[in-house]
Protein backbone atom coordinates (compact mmCIF):
# COMPACT_ATOMS: atom_id res chain seq x y z
CA UNK A 1 0.00 0.00 0.00
CA UNK A 2 2.51 2.21 1.33
CA UNK A 3 4.59 1.21 -2.29
CA UNK A 4 1.71 2.28 -4.13
CA UNK A 5 1.10 5.68 -2.42
CA UNK A 6 4.60 6.50 -3.05
CA UNK A 7 4.78 5.36 -6.79
CA UNK A 8 1.45 7.26 -7.22
CA UNK A 9 3.06 10.36 -5.98
CA UNK A 10 5.86 10.39 -7.46
CA UNK A 11 4.22 9.61 -11.10
CA UNK A 12 2.52 12.81 -10.42
CA UNK A 13 5.54 15.47 -10.02
CA UNK A 14 7.56 13.08 -12.35
CA UNK A 15 4.26 14.06 -15.23
CA UNK A 16 5.40 17.72 -14.54
CA UNK A 17 9.00 18.92 -16.18
CA UNK A 18 9.88 22.30 -17.93
CA UNK A 19 7.84 21.00 -21.36
CA UNK A 20 4.28 20.48 -19.17
CA UNK A 21 4.72 23.81 -17.19
CA UNK A 22 6.17 26.54 -20.52
CA UNK A 23 3.65 24.46 -22.88
CA UNK A 24 0.33 24.76 -20.45
CA UNK A 25 1.34 28.33 -19.14
CA UNK A 26 2.10 29.53 -23.32
CA UNK A 27 -1.13 28.13 -24.03
CA UNK A 28 -3.40 29.75 -21.44
CA UNK A 29 -1.96 33.05 -22.12
CA UNK A 30 -2.80 32.65 -25.74
CA UNK A 31 -5.50 30.51 -26.11
CA UNK A 32 -7.62 30.40 -23.29
CA UNK A 33 -8.64 26.80 -22.30
CA UNK A 34 -9.19 26.32 -26.12
CA UNK A 35 -6.29 24.10 -26.05
CA UNK A 36 -7.28 21.96 -22.45
CA UNK A 37 -9.17 19.13 -24.90
CA UNK A 38 -5.28 18.18 -25.74
CA UNK A 39 -4.47 17.25 -22.13
CA UNK A 40 -6.95 14.11 -21.48
CA UNK A 41 -5.81 13.08 -25.17
CA UNK A 42 -1.71 13.31 -23.88
CA UNK A 43 -2.46 11.67 -20.97
CA UNK A 44 -4.37 8.42 -21.80
CA UNK A 45 -1.79 8.56 -24.86
CA UNK A 46 0.97 8.20 -22.18
CA UNK A 47 -1.06 5.54 -20.20
CA UNK A 48 -1.04 3.23 -22.92
CA UNK A 49 2.43 3.62 -24.32
CA UNK A 50 3.53 3.81 -20.40
CA UNK A 51 1.84 0.46 -19.65
CA UNK A 52 3.03 -1.43 -22.59
CA UNK A 53 6.96 -0.37 -22.08
CA UNK A 54 6.72 -1.56 -18.79
CA UNK A 55 5.15 -4.97 -19.19
CA UNK A 56 7.54 -5.84 -22.57
CA UNK A 57 10.16 -5.11 -20.06
CA UNK A 58 9.33 -6.76 -16.79
CA UNK A 59 8.06 -9.97 -19.24
CA UNK A 60 10.81 -10.30 -21.91
CA UNK A 61 13.65 -8.58 -19.71
CA UNK A 62 15.51 -6.84 -22.26
CA UNK A 63 15.69 -2.97 -22.86
CA UNK A 64 13.62 -0.74 -25.40
CA UNK A 65 16.93 -0.23 -27.73
CA UNK A 66 17.62 -3.70 -27.90
CA UNK A 67 14.02 -4.64 -28.70
CA UNK A 68 14.00 -1.87 -31.51
CA UNK A 69 17.31 -3.11 -33.21
CA UNK A 70 15.74 -6.77 -33.52
CA UNK A 71 12.84 -5.61 -34.91
CA UNK A 72 13.70 -3.02 -37.11
CA UNK A 73 17.01 -3.96 -38.02
CA UNK A 74 20.50 -2.31 -37.70
CA UNK A 75 20.18 0.22 -40.33
CA UNK A 76 16.31 1.25 -39.58
CA UNK A 77 17.01 1.31 -35.75
CA UNK A 78 20.34 3.32 -36.06
CA UNK A 79 18.59 6.01 -37.68
CA UNK A 80 15.53 5.98 -34.60
CA UNK A 81 18.38 6.31 -32.13
CA UNK A 82 19.80 9.12 -33.89
CA UNK A 83 16.50 10.95 -34.16
CA UNK A 84 15.17 9.61 -30.24
CA UNK A 85 18.94 10.77 -28.85
CA UNK A 86 18.81 13.65 -30.17
CA UNK A 87 15.37 15.06 -29.35
CA UNK A 88 16.26 13.41 -25.82
CA UNK A 89 19.33 15.71 -25.83
CA UNK A 90 17.19 18.70 -26.17
CA UNK A 91 15.30 17.87 -23.38
CA UNK A 92 17.69 17.20 -21.28
CA UNK A 93 19.23 21.07 -21.93
CA UNK A 94 15.61 22.49 -21.22
CA UNK A 95 15.87 20.39 -18.09
CA UNK A 96 18.83 22.00 -16.93
CA UNK A 97 18.48 25.68 -18.01
CA UNK A 98 14.52 25.07 -16.15
CA UNK A 99 16.52 24.10 -12.99
CA UNK A 100 18.71 27.43 -13.63
CA UNK A 101 15.60 29.52 -14.23
CA UNK A 102 13.88 28.12 -11.03
CA UNK A 103 16.85 29.17 -8.90
CA UNK A 104 17.47 32.49 -10.86
CA UNK A 105 13.70 33.20 -9.36
CA UNK A 106 14.71 32.15 -6.31
CA UNK A 107 18.02 34.28 -5.70
CA UNK A 108 17.75 37.04 -8.51
CA UNK A 109 21.73 35.29 -9.46
CA UNK A 110 21.28 34.95 -13.66
CA UNK A 111 20.38 31.36 -14.84
CA UNK A 112 23.49 31.24 -16.57
CA UNK A 113 25.59 31.61 -13.84
CA UNK A 114 23.87 28.60 -12.25
CA UNK A 115 24.13 26.35 -15.38
CA UNK A 116 27.32 24.72 -15.10
CA UNK A 117 26.67 24.00 -11.26
CA UNK A 118 23.62 22.78 -12.28
CA UNK A 119 24.91 20.18 -14.69
CA UNK A 120 28.04 19.28 -12.57
CA UNK A 121 25.32 18.31 -9.67
CA UNK A 122 22.70 16.26 -12.08
CA UNK A 123 26.13 14.37 -13.03
CA UNK A 124 26.87 13.71 -9.51
CA UNK A 125 23.87 12.18 -8.50
CA UNK A 126 23.96 9.86 -11.48
CA UNK A 127 27.51 9.10 -11.15
CA UNK A 128 27.47 8.42 -6.88
CA UNK A 129 23.92 9.16 -5.27
CA UNK A 130 21.29 5.82 -4.76
CA UNK A 131 19.26 6.66 -7.39
CA UNK A 132 16.15 4.61 -6.35
CA UNK A 133 16.53 7.48 -3.08
CA UNK A 134 16.48 10.40 -5.61
CA UNK A 135 14.25 9.73 -7.48
CA UNK A 136 11.64 9.72 -4.10
CA UNK A 137 13.08 12.85 -2.54
CA UNK A 138 12.50 14.89 -5.78
CA UNK A 139 8.98 13.00 -6.63
CA UNK A 140 8.02 14.24 -3.08
CA UNK A 141 9.18 17.76 -3.52
CA UNK A 142 8.00 17.83 -7.07
CA UNK A 143 4.56 17.72 -5.70
CA UNK A 144 4.47 21.03 -4.07
CA UNK A 145 3.66 21.87 -7.65
CA UNK A 146 -0.02 21.31 -6.22
CA UNK A 147 0.75 25.29 -4.85
CA UNK A 148 -0.53 25.54 -8.90
CA UNK A 149 -3.60 23.86 -7.48
CA UNK A 150 -3.26 26.07 -4.20
CA UNK A 151 -3.37 29.40 -5.99
CA UNK A 152 -6.22 28.71 -8.61
CA UNK A 153 -8.71 27.29 -5.84
CA UNK A 154 -7.91 30.73 -3.96
CA UNK A 155 -8.23 33.18 -7.23
CA UNK A 156 -12.14 31.34 -6.68
CA UNK A 157 -12.83 31.66 -10.66
CA UNK A 158 -15.84 31.40 -12.36
CA UNK A 159 -15.44 27.05 -12.54
CA UNK A 160 -18.65 27.16 -15.16
CA UNK A 161 -17.02 29.61 -17.49
CA UNK A 162 -13.67 27.73 -17.31
CA UNK A 163 -15.47 24.42 -18.13
CA UNK A 164 -17.35 26.11 -21.13
CA UNK A 165 -14.65 27.61 -22.50
CA UNK A 166 -12.37 24.27 -22.33
CA UNK A 167 -15.09 22.20 -24.02
CA UNK A 168 -16.29 25.09 -26.41
CA UNK A 169 -12.93 25.61 -28.00
CA UNK A 170 -12.46 28.93 -29.81
CA UNK A 171 -9.67 30.05 -31.38
CA UNK A 172 -9.25 33.73 -29.88
CA UNK A 173 -9.09 36.74 -32.04
CA UNK A 174 -5.41 37.97 -33.39
CA UNK A 175 -4.50 34.03 -33.30
CA UNK A 176 -4.41 31.96 -36.33
CA UNK A 177 -5.41 28.30 -36.97
CA UNK A 178 -1.66 27.10 -37.92
CA UNK A 179 -0.16 28.44 -34.69
CA UNK A 180 -3.92 26.72 -32.92
CA UNK A 181 -2.67 23.02 -33.96
CA UNK A 182 1.12 23.89 -33.62
CA UNK A 183 0.91 24.54 -29.83
CA UNK A 184 -1.68 21.68 -29.47
CA UNK A 185 1.28 19.37 -30.78
CA UNK A 186 2.96 21.07 -28.35
CA UNK A 187 0.98 20.15 -25.48
CA UNK A 188 0.62 16.67 -27.11
CA UNK A 189 4.41 15.98 -27.00
CA UNK A 190 4.28 17.52 -23.66
CA UNK A 191 2.49 15.09 -22.57
CA UNK A 192 3.50 12.16 -24.24
CA UNK A 193 7.45 12.16 -24.12
CA UNK A 194 9.30 9.72 -25.13
CA UNK A 195 12.22 10.22 -22.47
CA UNK A 196 9.58 8.67 -19.53
CA UNK A 197 9.24 5.69 -21.35
CA UNK A 198 12.68 4.75 -22.19
CA UNK A 199 13.93 5.71 -18.38
CA UNK A 200 10.58 3.88 -17.15
CA UNK A 201 11.15 0.69 -19.01
CA UNK A 202 15.37 0.45 -18.32
CA UNK A 203 14.51 1.18 -14.49
CA UNK A 204 11.87 -2.17 -14.54
CA UNK A 205 14.75 -4.36 -16.05
CA UNK A 206 17.10 -3.21 -13.60
CA UNK A 207 14.88 -3.38 -10.89
CA UNK A 208 14.16 -6.93 -12.00
CA UNK A 209 9.91 -6.19 -12.25
CA UNK A 210 7.98 -9.72 -12.20
CA UNK A 211 4.73 -10.11 -12.62
CA UNK A 212 3.47 -8.56 -9.04
CA UNK A 213 5.37 -5.57 -9.59
CA UNK A 214 3.75 -4.99 -12.65
CA UNK A 215 0.16 -4.67 -10.98
CA UNK A 216 1.85 -1.52 -8.84
CA UNK A 217 2.77 -0.08 -11.97
CA UNK A 218 -0.54 -0.18 -13.81
CA UNK A 219 -1.70 1.59 -10.33
CA UNK A 220 1.10 4.16 -10.77
CA UNK A 221 0.14 4.83 -14.14
CA UNK A 222 -3.71 4.99 -13.88
CA UNK A 223 -3.72 7.64 -10.91
CA UNK A 224 -0.49 9.26 -11.17
CA UNK A 225 -0.62 10.49 -14.67
CA UNK A 226 -3.85 11.82 -14.79
CA UNK A 227 -3.47 13.63 -11.72
CA UNK A 228 -0.63 14.91 -13.35
CA UNK A 229 -3.18 15.98 -15.96
CA UNK A 230 -4.76 17.86 -14.00
CA UNK A 231 -2.29 19.38 -12.68
CA UNK A 232 -1.19 20.80 -16.40
CA UNK A 233 -4.38 21.84 -16.54
CA UNK A 234 -4.74 24.44 -13.33
CA UNK A 235 -1.24 25.68 -14.93
CA UNK A 236 -3.11 26.74 -18.09
CA UNK A 237 -6.35 27.76 -16.37
CA UNK A 238 -4.20 29.87 -14.16
CA UNK A 239 -2.78 31.59 -17.52
CA UNK A 240 -6.30 32.11 -18.86
CA UNK A 241 -7.53 33.51 -15.50
CA UNK A 242 -4.49 35.61 -15.11
CA UNK A 243 -2.13 36.40 -17.79
CA UNK A 244 -4.57 36.28 -21.15
CA UNK A 245 -6.36 39.57 -19.66
CA UNK A 246 -3.21 41.18 -19.37
CA UNK A 247 -2.22 40.53 -22.31
CA UNK A 248 0.89 38.74 -20.86
CA UNK A 249 2.71 36.04 -22.68
CA UNK A 250 5.49 33.31 -21.40
CA UNK A 251 9.03 33.53 -22.90
CA UNK A 252 10.26 33.21 -19.31
CA UNK A 253 9.94 31.19 -16.64
CA UNK A 254 9.25 33.85 -14.54
CA UNK A 255 5.37 34.16 -16.25
CA UNK A 256 4.78 30.74 -15.73
CA UNK A 257 4.83 31.64 -11.98
CA UNK A 258 3.82 35.08 -11.67
CA UNK A 259 -0.02 34.21 -10.94
CA UNK A 260 0.81 32.05 -8.08
CA UNK A 261 3.06 35.07 -6.93
CA UNK A 262 0.12 37.33 -7.94
CA UNK A 263 -1.98 34.98 -5.50
CA UNK A 264 -0.42 33.52 -3.01
CA UNK A 265 2.21 36.15 -2.46
CA UNK A 266 5.74 35.11 -1.35
CA UNK A 267 5.18 32.20 0.52
CA UNK A 268 3.62 30.45 -2.39
CA UNK A 269 5.89 31.18 -4.94
CA UNK A 270 8.70 30.19 -2.32
CA UNK A 271 6.89 26.77 -2.28
CA UNK A 272 5.90 26.50 -6.13
CA UNK A 273 10.00 27.14 -6.84
CA UNK A 274 11.25 24.35 -4.92
CA UNK A 275 8.73 22.17 -6.75
CA UNK A 276 9.62 23.48 -10.01
CA UNK A 277 13.30 23.03 -9.06
CA UNK A 278 12.66 19.14 -7.85
CA UNK A 279 10.80 18.14 -11.10
CA UNK A 280 13.05 19.49 -13.69
CA UNK A 281 16.13 18.25 -11.65
CA UNK A 282 14.28 14.87 -11.44
CA UNK A 283 13.57 15.53 -15.17
CA UNK A 284 17.04 16.08 -15.86
CA UNK A 285 18.02 12.83 -14.16
CA UNK A 286 15.89 10.66 -16.06
CA UNK A 287 16.53 12.62 -19.74
CA UNK A 288 20.49 12.14 -18.35
CA UNK A 289 19.86 8.61 -17.72
CA UNK A 290 18.15 8.11 -20.88
CA UNK A 291 21.01 9.46 -22.84
CA UNK A 292 23.12 6.54 -21.56
CA UNK A 293 20.27 3.88 -21.71
CA UNK A 294 19.70 4.32 -25.77
CA UNK A 295 23.30 4.28 -27.22
CA UNK A 296 24.25 1.55 -24.67
CA UNK A 297 21.11 -0.55 -25.14
CA UNK A 298 21.30 -0.18 -29.38
CA UNK A 299 24.99 -1.32 -29.31
CA UNK A 300 24.55 -4.26 -26.43
CA UNK A 301 26.93 -2.43 -23.90
CA UNK A 302 27.09 -3.24 -20.40
CA UNK A 303 24.57 0.30 -18.64
CA UNK A 304 22.35 0.58 -15.48
CA UNK A 305 22.08 3.09 -12.67
CA UNK A 306 22.95 0.68 -10.23
CA UNK A 307 26.32 -0.64 -11.99
CA UNK A 308 29.90 0.73 -10.56
CA UNK A 309 31.02 2.89 -13.78
CA UNK A 310 33.78 1.42 -14.13
CA UNK A 311 32.04 -2.09 -15.39
CA UNK A 312 29.77 0.59 -17.66
CA UNK A 313 32.62 3.20 -18.87
CA UNK A 314 31.35 3.61 -22.41
CA UNK A 315 27.84 4.04 -21.24
CA UNK A 316 29.00 6.89 -18.21
CA UNK A 317 30.91 8.47 -21.12
CA UNK A 318 28.06 8.94 -23.23
CA UNK A 319 26.12 10.39 -20.05
CA UNK A 320 29.13 12.60 -19.37
CA UNK A 321 29.16 13.64 -22.93
CA UNK A 322 25.71 14.61 -22.79
CA UNK A 323 25.26 16.35 -19.73
CA UNK A 324 28.30 18.96 -20.82
CA UNK A 325 26.97 19.61 -24.07
CA UNK A 326 23.58 20.01 -23.10
CA UNK A 327 24.30 22.55 -20.45
CA UNK A 328 26.96 24.56 -23.10
CA UNK A 329 24.14 24.58 -25.60
CA UNK A 330 21.85 26.37 -23.41
CA UNK A 331 24.92 28.25 -21.85
CA UNK A 332 25.31 29.99 -25.79
CA UNK A 333 22.29 32.64 -24.18
CA UNK A 334 19.54 30.32 -27.02
CA UNK A 335 16.41 31.05 -25.13
CA UNK A 336 15.49 28.06 -23.07
CA UNK A 337 11.47 28.68 -23.43
CA UNK A 338 12.29 28.07 -27.51
CA UNK A 339 14.74 25.17 -26.84
CA UNK A 340 11.57 23.69 -24.20
CA UNK A 341 9.21 24.60 -27.02
CA UNK A 342 11.55 22.79 -30.28
CA UNK A 343 12.27 19.68 -27.65
CA UNK A 344 8.26 19.12 -27.01
CA UNK A 345 7.08 19.92 -30.78
CA UNK A 346 10.08 17.52 -32.00
CA UNK A 347 8.66 14.86 -29.61
CA UNK A 348 5.94 14.91 -30.74
CA UNK A 349 6.51 14.21 -34.22
CA UNK A 350 8.96 11.10 -33.29
CA UNK A 351 6.47 9.30 -31.10
CA UNK A 352 5.88 6.66 -33.51
CA UNK A 353 9.35 5.65 -33.55
CA UNK A 354 9.31 4.12 -30.25
CA UNK A 355 5.70 3.83 -30.14
CA UNK A 356 5.19 1.50 -32.99
CA UNK A 357 7.61 -0.89 -32.19
CA UNK A 358 6.85 -1.10 -29.08
CA UNK A 359 2.68 -1.92 -29.91
CA UNK A 360 4.07 -4.47 -32.01
CA UNK A 361 6.15 -6.31 -29.50
CA UNK A 362 3.44 -5.83 -26.78
CA UNK A 363 1.05 -8.31 -28.99
CA UNK A 364 3.83 -10.97 -29.49
CA UNK A 365 3.40 -14.13 -27.02
CA UNK A 366 7.13 -14.43 -27.89
CA UNK A 367 8.14 -11.67 -26.07
CA UNK A 368 5.21 -11.39 -23.70
CA UNK A 369 4.09 -14.50 -22.99
CA UNK A 370 0.29 -15.01 -22.33
CA UNK A 371 0.02 -11.20 -21.75
CA UNK A 372 -0.47 -9.92 -24.85
CA UNK A 373 -2.30 -6.82 -25.49
CA UNK A 374 -6.24 -7.20 -24.90
CA UNK A 375 -8.37 -6.03 -27.68
CA UNK A 376 -9.62 -3.30 -25.85
CA UNK A 377 -6.12 -1.76 -25.58
CA UNK A 378 -5.58 -2.66 -29.20
CA UNK A 379 -8.70 -0.90 -30.18
CA UNK A 380 -7.53 2.13 -28.60
CA UNK A 381 -3.15 2.06 -29.64
CA UNK A 382 -4.55 1.69 -33.20
CA UNK A 383 -6.42 4.98 -32.76
CA UNK A 384 -3.35 6.44 -31.49
CA UNK A 385 -0.69 4.89 -33.77
CA UNK A 386 -3.35 7.04 -36.54
CA UNK A 387 -3.09 9.87 -34.06
CA UNK A 388 0.34 10.15 -33.41
CA UNK A 389 1.28 9.50 -37.24
CA UNK A 390 -0.83 12.75 -38.38
CA UNK A 391 1.25 14.99 -35.64
CA UNK A 392 4.31 13.24 -37.15
CA UNK A 393 3.37 14.38 -40.67
CA UNK A 394 1.68 17.49 -39.42
CA UNK A 395 4.74 19.00 -37.36
CA UNK A 396 7.46 20.06 -39.71
CA UNK A 397 4.90 21.65 -41.85
CA UNK A 398 2.97 23.95 -39.27
CA UNK A 399 6.55 24.65 -37.69
CA UNK A 400 7.76 26.31 -41.07
CA UNK A 401 4.44 28.22 -41.64
CA UNK A 402 4.09 29.67 -37.92
CA UNK A 403 7.95 30.30 -37.79
CA UNK A 404 7.84 28.08 -34.84
CA UNK A 405 4.68 29.29 -33.22
CA UNK A 406 5.38 33.11 -33.34
CA UNK B 1 30.77 -26.15 -30.68
CA UNK B 2 30.68 -28.25 -34.88
CA UNK B 3 27.54 -29.24 -36.08
CA UNK B 4 25.20 -26.81 -35.00
CA UNK B 5 22.70 -25.29 -37.15
CA UNK B 6 22.02 -21.81 -36.58
CA UNK B 7 19.69 -19.22 -38.74
CA UNK B 8 21.85 -16.58 -39.09
CA UNK B 9 19.52 -13.57 -39.82
CA UNK B 10 16.98 -15.02 -37.16
CA UNK B 11 19.20 -16.03 -34.24
CA UNK B 12 22.02 -14.33 -34.70
CA UNK B 13 22.44 -10.78 -36.28
CA UNK B 14 21.79 -7.70 -33.78
CA UNK B 15 21.51 -10.06 -31.17
CA UNK B 16 22.91 -9.08 -27.32
CA UNK B 17 25.97 -10.80 -26.65
CA UNK B 18 26.28 -11.62 -22.97
CA UNK B 19 29.16 -13.16 -20.63
CA UNK B 20 29.65 -15.83 -18.66
CA UNK B 21 28.31 -13.55 -15.36
CA UNK B 22 25.07 -12.03 -17.77
CA UNK B 23 26.42 -9.28 -18.32
CA UNK B 24 25.53 -7.45 -22.18
CA UNK B 25 29.12 -7.33 -23.77
CA UNK B 26 28.45 -6.01 -27.57
CA UNK B 27 26.01 -7.03 -30.36
CA UNK B 28 26.33 -9.47 -33.01
CA UNK B 29 26.80 -6.87 -35.65
CA UNK B 30 28.30 -9.51 -38.29
CA UNK B 31 29.63 -12.92 -38.58
CA UNK B 32 33.42 -14.65 -39.94
CA UNK B 33 32.22 -17.59 -42.58
CA UNK B 34 34.54 -20.42 -43.35
CA UNK B 35 33.72 -22.70 -46.48
CA UNK B 36 34.46 -26.15 -45.52
CA UNK B 37 36.54 -28.17 -47.93
CA UNK B 38 33.83 -30.69 -49.01
CA UNK B 39 31.51 -28.21 -50.17
CA UNK B 40 29.19 -28.39 -47.40
CA UNK B 41 27.46 -25.49 -46.27
CA UNK B 42 29.63 -22.41 -44.73
CA UNK B 43 30.62 -22.60 -41.18
CA UNK B 44 30.47 -19.69 -38.67
CA UNK B 45 33.65 -19.27 -37.24
CA UNK B 46 33.11 -16.10 -35.40
CA UNK B 47 30.77 -13.10 -34.37
CA UNK B 48 31.71 -10.06 -35.30
CA UNK B 49 30.96 -6.86 -33.12
CA UNK B 50 31.47 -3.37 -33.08
CA UNK B 51 31.73 -0.33 -35.64
CA UNK B 52 34.21 -2.10 -37.42
CA UNK B 53 31.84 -4.94 -38.60
CA UNK B 54 28.62 -2.74 -38.56
CA UNK B 55 29.65 0.05 -40.83
CA UNK B 56 30.61 -2.52 -43.36
CA UNK B 57 27.62 -4.39 -43.13
CA UNK B 58 25.14 -0.69 -43.73
CA UNK B 59 25.34 0.24 -47.15
CA UNK B 60 25.49 3.75 -48.48
CA UNK B 61 26.75 6.48 -46.78
CA UNK B 62 26.43 6.01 -43.69
CA UNK B 63 27.91 2.39 -43.36
CA UNK B 64 30.98 4.14 -45.26
CA UNK B 65 31.41 6.68 -42.57
CA UNK B 66 31.01 4.75 -39.95
CA UNK B 67 33.87 2.30 -41.23
CA UNK B 68 35.68 5.48 -41.82
CA UNK B 69 35.72 7.20 -38.67
CA UNK B 70 36.21 3.02 -36.78
CA UNK B 71 39.23 3.17 -39.31
CA UNK B 72 40.49 6.32 -38.48
CA UNK B 73 40.08 5.52 -34.81
CA UNK B 74 42.12 2.41 -34.39
CA UNK B 75 45.00 3.39 -36.54
CA UNK B 76 43.95 2.17 -40.29
CA UNK B 77 43.62 -1.42 -38.05
CA UNK B 78 39.88 -1.59 -38.78
CA UNK B 79 39.16 -5.00 -38.22
CA UNK B 80 36.51 -5.77 -36.16
CA UNK B 81 36.19 -7.65 -32.68
CA UNK B 82 36.07 -10.65 -33.25
CA UNK B 83 34.64 -13.56 -30.86
CA UNK B 84 35.93 -16.99 -31.13
CA UNK B 85 32.65 -19.60 -32.11
CA UNK B 86 34.85 -21.74 -29.53
CA UNK B 87 33.52 -19.21 -26.53
CA UNK B 88 29.87 -19.73 -27.42
CA UNK B 89 27.74 -21.70 -24.84
CA UNK B 90 24.36 -21.29 -25.27
CA UNK B 91 22.26 -19.25 -28.00
CA UNK B 92 18.53 -18.20 -27.12
CA UNK B 93 17.47 -14.80 -27.94
CA UNK B 94 20.47 -13.53 -26.57
CA UNK B 95 24.24 -15.25 -27.48
CA UNK B 96 26.03 -16.69 -24.05
CA UNK B 97 29.44 -16.58 -23.56
CA UNK B 98 31.15 -18.84 -21.68
CA UNK B 99 34.42 -16.11 -20.32
CA UNK B 100 34.09 -12.98 -19.37
CA UNK B 101 33.34 -9.72 -20.98
CA UNK B 102 36.62 -8.00 -20.15
CA UNK B 103 38.89 -10.96 -22.03
CA UNK B 104 37.08 -10.11 -24.86
CA UNK B 105 38.18 -8.48 -27.95
CA UNK B 106 34.71 -6.01 -27.42
CA UNK B 107 36.02 -4.98 -24.42
CA UNK B 108 39.25 -3.03 -26.22
CA UNK B 109 37.01 0.00 -26.86
CA UNK B 110 34.93 0.23 -22.84
CA UNK B 111 38.92 -0.30 -21.46
CA UNK B 112 40.13 2.65 -23.76
CA UNK B 113 37.13 4.93 -22.34
CA UNK B 114 37.73 3.75 -18.31
CA UNK B 115 41.95 4.61 -19.14
CA UNK B 116 41.41 7.29 -20.83
CA UNK B 117 37.96 9.36 -19.22
CA UNK B 118 36.08 7.30 -16.64
CA UNK B 119 39.09 5.81 -14.58
CA UNK B 120 40.56 9.13 -13.93
CA UNK B 121 37.19 10.51 -12.24
CA UNK B 122 37.61 10.07 -8.60
CA UNK B 123 34.78 7.28 -7.62
CA UNK B 124 34.67 5.49 -10.70
CA UNK B 125 35.25 1.83 -8.90
CA UNK B 126 32.38 2.57 -6.48
CA UNK B 127 28.18 1.59 -6.90
CA UNK B 128 26.46 4.45 -6.16
CA UNK B 129 24.87 4.50 -2.93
Amino acid sequence: MFQIALGVLTAIGGFVDIGDLVANAETGSRFRMALAWVVPIGVLGIILYAEMAGRVAALSKRPVFDLIRERLGARMALANLCASFFINFLTLAAEIAGVALALELATSVNYLLWIPLVAFLVWFVIWRMRYSVMENVFGMLGLLLITFAIALWRFGPDWGALLHDASHPVVPYGEGHATYFYFAIALFGAAMTPYEVFFFSSGAIEEHWGKADLKIERANVLIGFPLGGILSLTIMALATLVLFPRGIQVDTLSQVALPVALILGKLGLALLLVGIFAATFGAALETGLSSGYTVAQYFGWPWGKFEKPKDAPAFHLVMLVSIVLGALLVLTKVDPIKVTEYSIVLSAAALPLTYFPILIIANDPTYVGDKVNSRFVNFLATIYLFILLVVSIATIPLMIITKGGS
Amino acid sequence: MAGRKVDLALNLLDCQMVDMNGEPCGNVDDVELEWSLDGGPPIVSALLSGPGALGPRLSGYLGRSIAAVHARLVHGAAEPARVSMGTVGRITHQVELVVAAQDLETWAFQQWVLDNVIGKIPGSGHAPE
